[in-house]
């Protein structure tokens, strides 16, 4: 049965899929900029924005090839040869879960090339700088595609590299510590997942391959079935490398102490982009690949995940409490935030997939939109000390609403956003999986939403300290102090209107992850 | 169809109107000048008014006509809501169609129906059930569950259309005058109408998610109005205060709506499907306590109830309309709306009928009397405004509490318009007193500010209790629904009560005529008084407080001055088709509850002999009829129409009950010490304070 099946995929689609050329222009993107000179930056500035706006067009392209109706099963698919030898194939294939997180990392690109048109950082370098933005672009495209476990594993770690520079060489001034940590981190959980990956490949049933030989397989469609045969112990320390592989990423709680300093130390567009999308991967890697593929570790290991995710919340909040730097506050809030997503992910229930898709859509316009908040404060006051803020609303009106509706939507008020990513993940801990502990997630379901006090707690006393109040004498006639201006509009605008959108019309995405979720649920048999 | 009928399917009008309101003034509204914003504002909440007096006639029109039992199409037949667990699907409408076989007679549980209905039940269907005007459509799906976005139009929901769309059409007139030339003028109006359509779309709402979002964001607005002056810090320190405390309570109702949405077989938020289910027999006892105490937390923080009142003195930093608008008379009784609409719930999970310890009710006494406490030790006027409306809400929710959900719904309409007006006229008097709201700075303003003083004067009145202002008709029935049926926490509302309202209080265990006794209460002339009220205060309270249940006191005031009539009305019924359908648990014998007479509901088991005495035979009969249930049933009316108006031109309203044989002398022997009590009423001596001390 699963010879034949392998042997039908094996001959589907063509290389030049049209997810091929959405993972790859940005590529294209960053040659053509490593083709033009230093100095001009006007025309590098261009080539970016043009490289990330084809690259959205292309996404609107599949948007429209996008079978709504079956959301539920892997479209535009293509699976070719690749890496014979380990039997790793091209595999690639979108659906509902991968979508909202492809467009977002869409959006969000093309905002980030606009906001950088005035906002370089120092050192400058556009020509480096945006090659990087645009390798970094590939990789989380490519990691939302992948439907092959080594594919999955090589643009994730192309995502890693890029930020490595952006963070050391863009960053503020403790960024050698900060860049460091930060890929040290990742790596670390990146070698844990390859080896849960490796493990997985050689544990797995083996399938016949297109040239006839029997090899194991890094099919994600495949290995649900495959790693069924997969002995308890076994399966239980696989899912915790790769727990611990994705759990860095996301972060949750005791491997989080990388966010708050790469978030400080990174440049504006680097926090954005690290907010809004790399952080997804991790949670994206869970619903994707570790518990469909091991269900049964995945419910042992639930409580884990759930209480981690719970400590996270509270854990996080406190923190944010206690910052003194606008930045690092925002940074810690994603934790807490992240915290409800894996909470969410931990109950294994279709309601907690979708909240989980949804918070990680939501956290990421949101939590993109107070990083470019952060950025342009920092540009107009240089400084992001909370306490010589003040008067934002004074100086700059639209600004202070703007981050007044950022504050309300990650607070989680409904009709924003945000909402729709925490009321639905508490709501999925009330009634986990069956084989999941009830009292206990009940327990975490009334803790998380103590940790909604916390967030209204420590966002609105930041915007109260930020946005209320009179400016301070030092900045009280800084004429650097400004409104927003055009290209921060451009910016922040669609991150606004979306963040409504979504907070009124739910279903938008619901509609689209909700078959996905109930396929990917029924394919793991939770 | 006609007009009125269907508006009744359009409701979401009113709040699309409000929020387009918003984003035109919001958007453009820095371009015009000031006179237009505010203009665009009024049109808005004009036409919303409008638009909900209509709809308040086509809903009499409904409750009256022949129509009330057919579900009105709402164009959205296509819409299918997920089939109940054990109920056939039905093709015409959602739950507004009556289950008749599984429930009974009178089967849509919303508070309404479910209070009025259980005691018509009992009645062999003397009042006919009107279906609640239900439009939905699929919102989103997740899982197997389809999440429907609807409106729901019933006598509750048209009831708060009317006050929320006048008195916020008051309110956005005043403001006018009040904010010229303010900084913010804009953003004031913006947040006025963003309110205003959240507020609608709260009350229109047919289920508890989108209840939960038109809650909290009431709680923003209130948030960001409560700041307005946000460039000092005490402003700001209040709108956080508020809004925080009140994200405390959220975390009540965002886990209560779990849990009875899990309870009810997580399959629908529906507002219907969640009370069916409360009052169905098959309901889960616990986890129904559970979920309506945790609803009731969000009450707790949203309707200022002890011991999370505390922001509401604080958020009286904001303008003044706003704390008319918003913290006194619409916003913060949507705690109270909330228990209203969800009555069911509450009524299973906490046993109104049954317990020993009724929860929300001892809250509701509790804040009561705090809150009138709390409010002689202010010199803001604002805040004794603010502690008298925490004692306020402290009453409609006790009466929720007591089974008296005509009582406190009523209470919640008057007590609306008084406290709005109140507020507006303390901002007027801060005007004319040079922006202090400190009574110590005021005094014999009537000279200078008549008509203030006489619409001040009027609301006061009004808001003590007073025949024969609105106030005196609805905290009477409270005291009604407590006497008979709270058992001995009762006596702990008389307490609250008496202390800061005893008129009523002592006419009700007095005589039952307040009409006569209050054509001759002498009217407080002489600022040399003034003296008096602080004492009088103490003394009142202290009076009052050994009325609690075992002392003699207690017995000697309850026990001697008790209406008879209300008490014969009150005997002991056999299990009613009411009773059987009722939670196990409040199927208990009658006897178990020895001060409460009525088995089901009881202060409606007074109001139900009550009824069929007034509208059956005149008060001419050998038997006096208690006059004080017989005007439960004009605001059983009221509840339907809620007009004041409409009060008169109501057939069933009997009138003050002309044929009464109390003697006299009962009223007089009473007279001394009623009125040193009505002296030191809480607003009555705030008005003291304000209009006749001298400079």
């Amino acid at each position: 049965m699963d010879m034949q099946q392998l042997l039908e995929v094996s001959n589907q689609g063509s290389f030049w899929n049209p997810l091929t050329y959405l993972v790859f222009a940005p590529l294209v993107g960053a040659l053509v900029l490593l083709l033009i000179p230093k100095g001009n930056e006007m025309v590098l500035k261009v080539v970016a924005l043009a490289t990330t706006l084809i690259t959205a067009g292309i996404g609107v392209y599949i948007l429209t090839q996008f079978n709504f109706d079956n959301a539920g099963e892997k479209q535009l698919t293509a699976n070719l040869s690749w890496i014979e030898v380990i039997n790793s194939r091209y595999i690639i294939g979108i659906d509902g879960i991968s979508l909202p997180l492809i467009m977002l990392t869409l959006l969000i690109m093309p905002l980030c090339i606009v906001y950088s048109w005035n906002h370089l950082p120092s050192p400058g370098n556009p020509k480096a700088f945006f090659t990087l933005l645009m390798v970094l672009m590939t990789g989380m495209l490519g990691s939302f595609v992948a439907l092959d476990l080594i594919l999955f594993f090589v643009f994730f770690e192309v995502v890693l590299l890029p930020m490595y520079f952006l963070i050391g060489v863009w960053g503020g001034e403790q960024r050698q510590y900060a860049s460091i940590k930060f890929f040290l981190y990742t790596l670390f959980g990146s070698a844990l997942m390859l080896v849960a990956f490796l493990a997985l490949y050689f544990l797995s049933d083996e399938v016949l391959t297109p040239s006839g030989d029997l090899m194991h397989s890094f099919d994600m469609t495949l290995l649900p079935t495959l790693a069924g045969g997969i002995a308890t112990g076994a399966a239980l320390w696989i899912f915790a490398g790769m727990f611990i592989g994705f759990g860095v990423k996301v972060p949750m709680f005791p491997f989080h102490t990388w966010l708050p300093d790469a978030h400080t130390q990174a440049p504006t567009v680097g926090s954005v982009i690290l907010a809004a999308v790399l952080l997804k991967l991790g949670t994206y890697g869970f619903i994707r690949i570790a518990i469909p593929i091991l269900p049964d570790a995945a419910q042992t290991w639930a409580p884990v995940i759930g209480i981690l995710a719970v400590i996270g919340i509270i854990y996080g909040a406190l923190c944010c409490l206690a910052q003194t730097d606008m930045k690092r506050l925002i940074a810690f809030s994603s934790v807490a935030h992240m915290g409800f997503t894996m909470l969410a992910i931990s109950t294994l229930t279709d309601f907690g997939f979708n909240a989980a898709i949804y918070g990680m859509v939501a956290h990421g316009l949101i939590t993109g939109l107070l990083f470019f908040l952060a950025g342009s404060t920092k540009e107009r006051y240089h400084t992001l000390e909370i306490s010589r803020l003040g008067g934002l609303l004074k100086q700059a009106p639209h600004m202070g609403w703007i981050m007044g509706l950022a504050v309300m939507a990650s607070l989680g008020l409904p009709g924003l956003a945000g909402f729709w990513g925490e009321f639905p993940a508490i709501l999925s801990a009330y009634n986990p999986a069956e084989g999941l502990n009830v009292a206990l997630f009940r327990t975490l379901m009334v803790i998380a939403a103590i940790g909604t006090v916390l967030a209204a707690g420590y966002l609105l006393w930041l915007y109260q300290r930020v946005a209320f109040g009179t400016p301070s004498d030092e900045f009280a006639d800084d004429p650097n102090i400004t409104d927003v201006n055009t290209t921060e509009w451009i910016a922040w605008l669609p991150l606004v209107i979306l963040i409504v959108v979504l907070g009124m019309i739910p279903g938008i995405l619901f509609n689209v992850t909700n078959p996905a979720v109930v396929t990917t649920l029924g394919m793991a048999g939770v | 169809m006609d007009f009125a009928t269907e508006m009744l399917t359009r409701a979401w009008i009113l709040p699309a109107v409000m929020a387009s309101s918003f984003l035109v003034i919001l958007l453009i509204g820095k371009r015009l000048p000031e006179s237009a914003r505010s203009a665009i504002g009024i049109a808005a909440v004009a036409i919303c008014f409008v638009l909900s007096l209509v709809m308040v006639l086509g809903w009499v029109d409904r409750v009256e006509g022949p129509s009330g039992s057919e579900v009105v199409a709402c164009g959205n037949e296509d819409y299918r809501p997920n089939p109940v667990e054990g109920e056939k699907p039905s093709d015409d409408g959602f739950a507004g169609e009556p289950d008749g076989q599984a429930i009974g007679p009178v089967a849509i549980p919303t508070g309404e129906s479910a209070a009025a209905g259980a005691v018509t039940a009992a009645e062999e269907g003397e009042v006919k059930s009107t279906v609640p005007v239900v439009c939905a459509v699929t919102w989103f799906s997740v899982g197997d569950v389809n999440f429907e976005f609807g409106f729901l139009v019933d006598g509750l929901s048209v009831m708060m259309l009317f006050v929320v769309t006048g008195i916020s059409l008051l309110v956005h007139i005043y403001s006018r005058e009040y904010v010229r030339n303010d900084v913010r003028y804009t953003h004031y109006y913006a947040f006025l109408s963003l309110f205003t359509a959240s507020m609608l779309f709260y009350v229109l709402s047919s289920n508890t998610l989108q209840m939960l979002m038109g809650w909290e964001l009431v709680g923003l607005c209130s948030f960001g109005l409560i700041g307005h002056w946000w460039e000092e810090k005490k402003n700001s320190d209040a709108a956080l205060k508020a809004f925080i405390t009140n994200r405390v309570g959220d975390v009540g109702l965002l886990l209560g709506i779990i849990v009875v949405f899990f309870a009810a077989g997580a399959t629908s938020f529906n507002v219907f499907h969640l009370n069916e289910y409360a009052l169905s027999g098959a309901a889960n006892t616990t986890l129904l306590l559970v979920g309506a105490l945790l609803l009731f937390g969000g009450v707790t923080s949203k309707s200022g109830q002890f011991p999370l009142h505390t922001w509401l003195p604080d958020a009286m930093a904001g303008p003044t309309p706003v704390s008319a608008l918003i913290h006194a008379a619409t916003m913060v009784v949507a705690g109270v709306y909330l228990i209203a609409r969800l009555y069911a719930v509450f009524w299973g999970g906490l046993e109104i009928s049954g317990s020993t310890f009724h929860y929300v009710a001892f809250i509701g006494g509790l804040t009561t009397v705090v809150g009138a406490v709390l409010a002689f030790v202010q010199n803001d006027i604002k805040k004794v405004l603010a502690y008298s409306t925490i004692s306020q809400l402290g009453f409609m929710v006790m009466a929720l509490g007591v089974g008296a959900w005509t009582a406190g719904v009523f209470h919640l309409f008057t007590h609306a318009f008084f406290k709005a007006a109140l507020f507006l006229g303390a901002g007027s008097v801060s005007h004319a007193a040079h922006h202090t709201f400190d009574m110590r700075e005021m005094g014999g303003l009537r000279k200078y500010m008549p008509t203030t003083h006489k619409t001040f004067l009027v609301c006061t009145l009004a808001l003590a209790g007073i025949f024969p202002f609105a106030g005196f008709w609805s905290k009477d029935e409270i005291l009604t629904g407590a006497n008979a049926g709270a058992g001995g926490w009762g006596v702990l509302h008389h307490a609250g009560h008496g202390h800061a309202h005893r008129p009523a209080h002592r006419r009700l265990h007095g005589s039952g005529l307040p009409h006569d006794l209050l054509g001759r209460v002498p009217r407080p002339r002489h600022p040399a008084r003034v003296a008096a009220v602080d004492d009088g205060a103490a003394g009142d309270l202290s009076r009052c407080l050994p009325c609690l249940p075992g002392s003699s006191t207690s017995r000697s005031v309850l026990g001697s001055s008790r209406p008879t009539g209300l008490k014969t009305s009150c005997s002991p019924r056999s299990p009613s088709p009411v009773n059987s359908r009722l939670p196990a648990s409040t199927r208990s014998s009658p006897s178990s509850h020895l001060v409460s007479p009525s088995p089901a509901w009881p202060s409606h088991g007074s109001t139900t002999s009550a009824r069929s005495a007034c509208t059956a035979s005149p008060p001419a009969t050998g038997r006096r009829p208690p006059a004080t249930s017989c005007w439960t049933t004009s605001s059983i009316s009221m509840c339907c129409t809620p007009t004041p108006s409409s009060v008169g031109s109501r057939a069933r309203w009997p009138g003050p009950p002309a044929g009464s044989t109390a003697p006299s002398s009962t009223v007089w022997s009473m007279a001394p010490g009623w009125v040193h009590d009505w002296w030191a009423t809480m607003p009555t001596s705030t008005w003291i304070r304000v209009w006749w001390t001298p400079w």
